[in-house]
């Protein structure tokens, strides 16, 4: 019994030694491999921080914290275009037929010789934006992770359009 | 091979100390004449020693400096309070208990992050955490909007405003 516990113990704690940090995943990672170098704006917002976000908005924009309440997770990542590694861009061009495999719907796809601008959105999953502006050597990916109508979001952030970058 | 003895399950509980002090020396007497709780005894000294000798898991950086930290503090209030305990205690208890301890403080480490409760973040971050959610949704309402343009401007407007115009002016004919 006591060498048992002993040996139990210690195979244990050999266990739970590894590293955490392969339980974490979203599918905005695989982002971060089609560019060299940081990404320029990087956002993960998940979990408890969420609800602590909604109860300190609840009183100044009610709106807002009813969103947020109802989100799982927010994650932005902004990468300088030329920084995007070889066949980056098409991959990125091509993500729209990886998520309607998984039950997204291509909600917009526009191209013109400037911008690129790719929205997808699930019922439950929630909604993916893809923003690829050459002028400004920018690609954008924002991952809006829950339920929610894309209506009511675009509606609710144009409220922020002109002080959401200043505040990061 | 050593006789059977229906003692050595005692084994355990005297290297616990959990025997009551009669029971406990009665043992002691007993393992000295017989093999099998001797035997018994020595094993259970040689797993210990053993699993001391035995390559630690490597502890992740933060885990550590949190636990020594937390050493550091618990020791500076036992300094404190001037109440530094000193107990006689027996070597195979001692062992057992150095051996146990070592177990469970390596369990608590990698069990750490997960069990102890999650700092609360400070208003400042939170604050932080909103203006990067505003960011985010900025953001969708801006792609949203530069489309609704795109499709108002490039497609709606060339490719079925005008032309429908065009065909309604067609089929009324010169203006007069």
């Amino acid at each position: 019994m006591y060498r048992s516990f002993l040996l139990a113990a210690f195979v244990l704690a050999a266990l739970l030694a590894r590293p955490a940090a392969a339980q974490q995943s979203f599918s905005l990672s695989f982002v971060d491999d089609l560019f060299n170098g940081e990404p320029t704006t990087e956002v993960n917002l998940a979990g408890p921080m969420l609800g602590m976000v909604a109860d300190a908005s609840r009183d100044d924009d009610p709106n807002l914290a009813e969103t947020i309440e109802n989100l799982s997770g927010v994650f932005v990542r902004e990468y300088a275009l030329s920084q995007a590694r070889a066949g980056a861009v098409d991959r990125i061009r091509q993500l729209g037929r990886t998520l309607e495999r998984d039950g997204w719907q291509t909600m917009v796809r526009t191209r013109d010789e400037e911008e690129e601008t790719f929205i997808y959105t699930h019922p439950q999953r929630g909604m993916v934006v893809v923003t690829l502006n050459m002028d400004e050597d920018a690609a954008t990916f924002v991952e809006i992770r829950g339920p929610g109508s894309a209506a009511s979001l675009g509606r609710l952030g144009g409220r922020f359009i002109h002080n959401g970058r200043g505040n990061n | 091979m050593t006789t059977p003895c229906t003692h050595t399950d005692r084994v355990d509980a005297y290297l616990d100390g959990d025997l009551d002090p009669a029971e406990a020396a009665l043992f002691a007497r007993h393992a000295e004449g017989c093999a099998a709780c001797t035997a018994e005894l020595a094993l259970a000294e040689q797993v210990t020693g053993l699993l001391q000798a035995a390559p630690c898991p490597p502890c992740p950086e933060p885990i550590l400096d949190a636990a020594l930290a937390r050493i550091a503090h618990q020791e500076r209030r036992a300094s404190d309070r001037g109440a530094l305990r000193t107990a006689f205690v027996r070597r195979p208890f001692r062992t057992a208990a150095f051996a146990l301890a070592a177990s469970a403080a390596i369990v608590a480490l990698a069990l750490g992050p997960a069990l102890r409760p999650a700092p609360r973040p400070s208003p400042a971050e939170i604050a932080q955490a909103r203006a990067d959610v505003e960011l985010a949704f900025s953001l969708v309402a801006e792609s949203s909007q530069q489309t609704g343009v795109f499709l108002r401007d490039d497609v709606l407007g060339p490719h079925v405003t005008e032309p429908a115009a065009n065909s309604i002016l067609d089929l009324l004919g010169p203006a007069e």
